[in-house]
């Protein structure tokens, strides 16, 4: 079997990579309201590619890779309305709904989004691993509820600066994996691969 | 014969007098305890209570550093200088920065505090450099020249603490004491002490004590900021374990994001991982 290349995966991390050394391309880039509001609509699009520390990018980055790859190795369609949902979703929502959030970024939404397709594409097509699945799907879960209720990453600081952790931003990939998934399972003719596609 | 012994017991009686007098000034001269309190300027009217309210913490917060003034009765000619106090300042201060929930750390000279000036005076340098929170350091220095003739009892916020001297010994007390403005309450408090042993002659003695003095405030800060350190995690710990105690919120302007975390994401990986190498496997 030929392998396919994880295009979309490969490029977005290629692109955060590519930010992230470059202070002017992630001022340009990041979730900045008044710039929005100002006219600058990209910035919903694009405040994932920014990140604000190395940790915090390279955390992002692994998970989100190798979600990423298995997802496309293993042939899933609508990956990419899993990212697009969960890489414009979040600066939407905080647009219309958080007007003291100035500044946003990171791939989290993304990495989180694809892990949860994953799961719940591999579920669905069966095999011995859905437990351990199922398993990873009720822990993200539970992080984004204590995040959500406990606040419990209130302190955090990322290159330098006091950085407040936002749950909404998983729970959108989450959300997004969801809506990938059930359009994948109505559409027709749709013949997805699965998780023994994996090299 | 009696006149004789009259006029001798007189001069010896002014002799032993003035021998005496001697003494007293000596040992008065070799006393010497340098102090300020945060009691005495955030409670000058001991009958007047502030009743602290629950702190409202806006993060990030901008932490003010300053020491409290001096008591009166308790200076000295070769006081700590300002530029003295900002060095200590910004040791302790860069304890505050590098914690994730602080923005800006202003250093306030003494001047802008007032003796007994109490939380009207905080009041004014809140609005005058716009700070949330005010680390109020205070200190407590004594140089013992006798043996037990006095032990430094300084009179923290929560209670006395006393170090024994033994003599020219320098035994130093810093404490800073971290209140939130608005509410009147102090969120935590850490102590640093240090003691300098006394190895001065009667030639060099000024000189000594002087340098001993230097050496004792510097030594008391260093303890301090190790204290200072574990009191700001158990600090951190509190806020998130006592949420009815501290109500945290964000200022408007923050910076957010998705944050995964290094243990979440290895889990993440670990799990997926195995997942794989089964589906694989079977």
């Amino acid at each position: 079997m030929r392998l396919r290349l994880p295009t979309l995966t490969l490029s977005l991390v290629g692109m955060a990579l590519l930010v992230y050394p470059i202070p002017s391309l992630s001022e340009l880039l990041v979730y900045d309201r008044q710039a929005i509001l100002a006219g600058q609509w990209w910035r919903v699009g694009t405040a994932p590619l920014v990140h604000f520390s190395f940790s915090h990018l390279g955390w992002d980055l692994l998970v989100f890779g190798a979600a990423g790859w298995a997802i496309e190795t293993a042939r899933y369609r609508k990956f990419w309305l899993v990212c697009a949902i969960a890489a414009v979703g979040p600066g939407l929502l905080y647009l219309l709904t958080a007007p003291q959030l100035a500044v946003y970024g990171g791939l989290s939404g993304l990495a989180t989004g694809a892990v949860a397709y994953l799961c719940l594409c591999a579920i669905c097509t069966g095999g011995k691993s859905s437990p351990i699945w199922l398993v990873i799907l009720v822990l993200m879960g539970i992080k984004i509820l204590a995040e959500a209720v406990g606040d419990e990453a209130i302190f955090v600081r990322a290159g330098g600066i006091p950085f407040r952790v936002l749950p909404l931003v998983h729970l959108v990939g989450v959300l997004g994996a969801v809506v990938a998934r059930l359009c994948s399972f109505f559409s027709s003719n749709q013949s997805p691969g699965s998780l023994s596609d994996y090299p | 014969m009696r006149v004789t012994s009259i006029v001798v017991s007189l001069i010896l009686s002014a002799l032993l007098i003035s021998t005496l007098a001697a003494c007293v000034r000596f040992t008065d001269k070799a006393r010497s305890r340098y102090a300020s309190s945060v009691v005495d300027y955030l409670y000058p009217q001991k009958e007047v209570a502030e009743i602290p309210s629950i702190p409202q913490l806006s993060l990030p917060l901008r932490v003010g550093v300053a020491f409290v003034p001096e008591s009166s009765r308790m200076s000295r000619p070769d006081s700590l200088s300002e530029k003295d106090k900002l060095d200590l300042m910004q040791r302790i201060s860069a304890e505050f920065r590098s914690l994730p929930f602080v923005k800006d750390i202003e250093l306030i000279p003494s001047a802008y505090l007032m003796p007994g000036g109490s939380f009207t005076n905080l009041d004014q340098i809140r609005t005058m450099y716009g700070v949330d929170v005010m680390a109020l350091l205070s200190f407590d220095q004594v140089q013992h020249t006798d043996e037990g003739l006095l032990s430094l009892s300084y009179w923290t916020i929560v209670g006395a603490y006393v170090i024994r001297g033994e003599k020219n010994d320098t035994s130093t007390m810093m404490d800073a004491a971290v209140y939130d403005i608005a509410s009147r309450k102090m969120l935590f408090r850490a102590p640093g002490t240090s003691h300098v042993k006394g190895s001065a002659t009667l030639v060099n003695l000024p000189e000594q004590l002087r340098a001993d003095s230097a050496e004792g405030f510097s030594l008391a800060a260093d303890n301090l900021v190790v204290n200072l350190n574990g009191e700001l995690q158990r600090f951190q710990a509190k806020v998130k374990e006592q949420p009815e105690e501290y109500v945290v919120r964000h200022k408007a302007g923050y910076t957010g994001g998705g944050s995964l975390g290094g243990t979440f994401a290895l889990a993440l990986l670990g799990l997926g991982g195995l997942a794989l190498w089964r589906n694989k496997k079977g």
